[in-house]
């Protein structure tokens, strides 16, 4: 399964990375933005992506409704990752399109469990 | 009204009069004591937010370097958990005790890179943290911008400052990570439950 983490802090981006390495997930993408995000999309298969939401040029949140918009990405599955955790903000992503949810900071327990739950 | 009454009513207004003079005179000074303050402030906005800018990349270098060792430590006690795997498994004929010595390594291996973990999991606390100071940065700039608007009344000149946009959450924290994500769960289900029904 290739996996694309879209996120701008590069901290938080080999956090995932490594997260997902230990949990057996080693075919990842990164980008930094939504922007650069949909240019992954086009140029290789994602099966999953795993998205931040305060990103410049183009927020998790627009990022969401780009990929939900689009025929050929639509049905890629999207694990939001924020320190964002009021509820509107939940309802928003979850509008969107995203499959799920998590809040920041969070433990490698939750992220495990949190893609079970979309893949199951 | 008799000549006398409108000479006192004349008097009281001159009165008033010079009082609103020194009044406004007082005012004038205020504000001129006030201007090179002001004019400081405002201009100490652009450093103030240079140095919150440093500390992100001060505290992002520093939690970089902290990955590198935590990353070699985990590849290492990777390998070595590994590599007692298969001694164990290609010698057979060991005693007991020299199988229950290479066990405990295994394992001990094996506890050094869940604790590995659970410091690289403590890392995200620079994210967090970054995003914070953003907040601050944000707020720095709105100050500068009011400050500026009391300056241009003032008569003062002043290059505007192109401000940075910094991404962040306004609530970013690190506290209660657990106790949120359950809230967040809890939304979830009910979204769910909702869609189902």
């Amino acid at each position: 399964m290739k996996i694309l983490i879209v996120e701008d802090s590069p901290t938080m981006r080999r956090i995932v990375r490594n997260t997902l390495k230990r949990l057996g997930y080693d075919d990842v993408e990164e980008a930094e933005d939504g922007v650069e995000a949909l240019a992954a999309l086009g140029n290789s298969t994602i099966d999953f992506i795993i998205t931040d939401w305060n990103m410049p040029k183009m927020n998790g949140l627009d990022f969401i409704k780009r990929v939900k918009a689009h025929a050929d990405y639509s049905e890629v599955p999207i694990l939001m990752v924020t320190t964002r955790s009021v509820e509107q903000d939940v309802v928003a992503a979850l509008q969107a399109g995203a499959s799920n949810y998590i809040v920041k900071p969070f433990t490698p327990q939750v992220l495990k469990e949190k893609i079970n739950e979309i893949f199951a | 009204m008799s000549k006398q009454e409108n000479s006192e009513i004349s008097q009281q207004v001159i009165d008033e009069f010079m009082k609103l003079i020194v009044s406004v005179n007082n005012m004038i000074k205020n504000f001129r004591s006030i201007r090179k303050p002001l004019v400081e402030s405002s201009n100490s906005m652009p450093l103030a937010s240079e140095q919150l800018d440093k500390v992100t990349k001060e505290t992002e270098k520093a939690t970089h370097q902290m990955l590198d060792i935590i990353e070699g430590i985990t590849d290492r006690e990777m390998e070595s958990a590994s590599l007692a795997d298969d001694l164990l498994a290609q010698q057979p004929e060991w005693s007991e005790e020299a199988k229950s010595t290479v066990t405990k390594i295994k394992q001990n291996a094996e506890e050094c890179q869940n604790d590995s973990f659970l410091l690289m999991d403590a890392l995200q606390f620079q994210d967090i943290t970054s995003q914070q100071i953003n907040h601050a940065n944000t707020i720095l700039g709105e100050i500068e911008d009011k400050l500026q608007s009391l300056m241009l009344i003032m008569g003062e000149t002043f290059e505007i400052r192109e401000k940075e946009y910094r991404p962040h959450d306004p609530n970013a924290t690190t506290k209660d990570g657990e106790k949120r994500q359950h809230l967040v769960d809890e939304l979830l289900k009910a979204q769910q439950e909702g869609l189902d029904g």
